[in-house]
């Protein structure tokens, strides 16, 4: 599948997106299992809510880190990747 | 985080744990999964039970609902995310509802783990409104006779009630098939009843060998033909 601009995603139904202190991280809890993700995959799954265009998330994050270098490329990566795991649903 | 580590880490798409919440690459070891054992009673009398053959004697023991309460915060404090309600047929005790809004407080992802028995439109509708986020209901077999035979009890209709129940809730379902000797041959048939039934997952468990069943042992050990076909078929259906 390609992901457009235009796509917005949220939490996949039934599966839960928090930051867990003790682990110092962001994770997705689901039936029966959990996956704890790192730094980067957090701040892409964070922005995804429901509202934020892909457009959007990129816009942010380019503003947060912009010296990050192949930023838009990892983000769509991720969200691939994301997708693929049933870790997210698409809103539109 | 730095800035630089964020295109990096993206791309790493770095995993650290799945598998049932066991961490793969964890330096330090922190719990992820509280399994709370409420109680050791149950209306069932599985013969493949790990309940201690003197469960009785326990009864009066169990953990008072503050006592659980601090365990659940004592365990996530320590990093524990997952909970697991279950005994014993946790339903048993009527304090699984505040148990259930303490997990959410808490942070927990809770799962009720459940024979069904008990389960009433009342209680699954607290337990949603308290945040429960999924039940796991155990299953036996296909048939009402083999059912009953290893359940000591007429669970078989109920069983397919309570699946539906948790169903029109919402809930995500998982159906839990204890393996052994007398349904280990009906494995195609028991997965294409988790289908029909709407399940979104099924664990096919072994059977754990204490107390009860390591008494049964004899009797509900499948051979070594037997797995290797219930593997064959299984990886066929998935």
């Amino acid at each position: 599948m390609s992901i457009q601009q235009t796509d917005i995603y949220a939490i996949a139904l039934h599966h839960r997106f928090q930051w867990e202190e003790a682990q110092s991280c962001y994770v997705i809890l689901f039936p029966e299992g959990m996956v704890k993700l790192n730094g980067g995959a957090g701040e892409v799954l964070n922005l995804v809510d429901g509202k934020r265009t892909v457009a959007d998330i990129v816009t942010e994050l380019k503003a947060k880190f912009p010296d990050a270098p192949d930023l838009e490329q990892d983000i769509i990566g991720m969200l691939e990747l994301a997708i693929e795991k049933a870790w997210l649903r698409q809103i539109n | 985080m730095t800035q630089a580590s964020l295109g990096q880490s993206v791309v790493q798409k770095e995993i650290q744990s799945q598998n049932n919440g066991v961490a793969a690459n964890v330096t330090h070891t922190q719990p992820l999964w509280l399994l709370a054992e409420v109680t050791y009673r149950c209306p069932l009398h599985c013969a493949f039970c790990y309940n201690p053959t003197d469960y009785d004697k326990h009864t009066q023991n169990e953990l008072t609902t503050e006592q659980w309460i601090q365990a659940l915060r004592d365990a996530r404090r320590l990093g524990a995310l997952q909970l697991g309600i279950s005994g014993g047929e946790p339903l048993l005790r009527d304090d699984i509802e505040e148990i259930v809004i303490e997990a959410k407080k808490l942070g927990y992802y809770s799962n009720l783990i459940t024979s069904g028995v008990g389960l009433t439109e009342k209680r699954i509708q607290a337990f949603k409104d308290g945040g429960l986020d999924h039940i796991q209901l155990s299953m036996h077999d296909i048939t009402e006779e083999i059912n009953n035979f290893i359940t000591n009890t007429k669970t078989f209709e109920l069983k397919k009630k309570v699946a539906a129940m948790i169903k029109n809730h919402g809930y995500p379902m998982v159906l839990n098939v204890v393996i052994h000797r007398y349904n280990i041959g009906h494995i195609g048939q028991i997965l294409e009843m988790a289908e029909a039934l709407g399940a979104d997952y099924i664990e096919l468990a072994n059977t754990q060998y204490y107390g009860w069943s390591l008494v049964n042992r004899s009797q509900l050990m499948p051979t070594k033909e037997q797995i290797d076909e219930a593997e064959r078929i299984t990886n066929e259906f998935r």
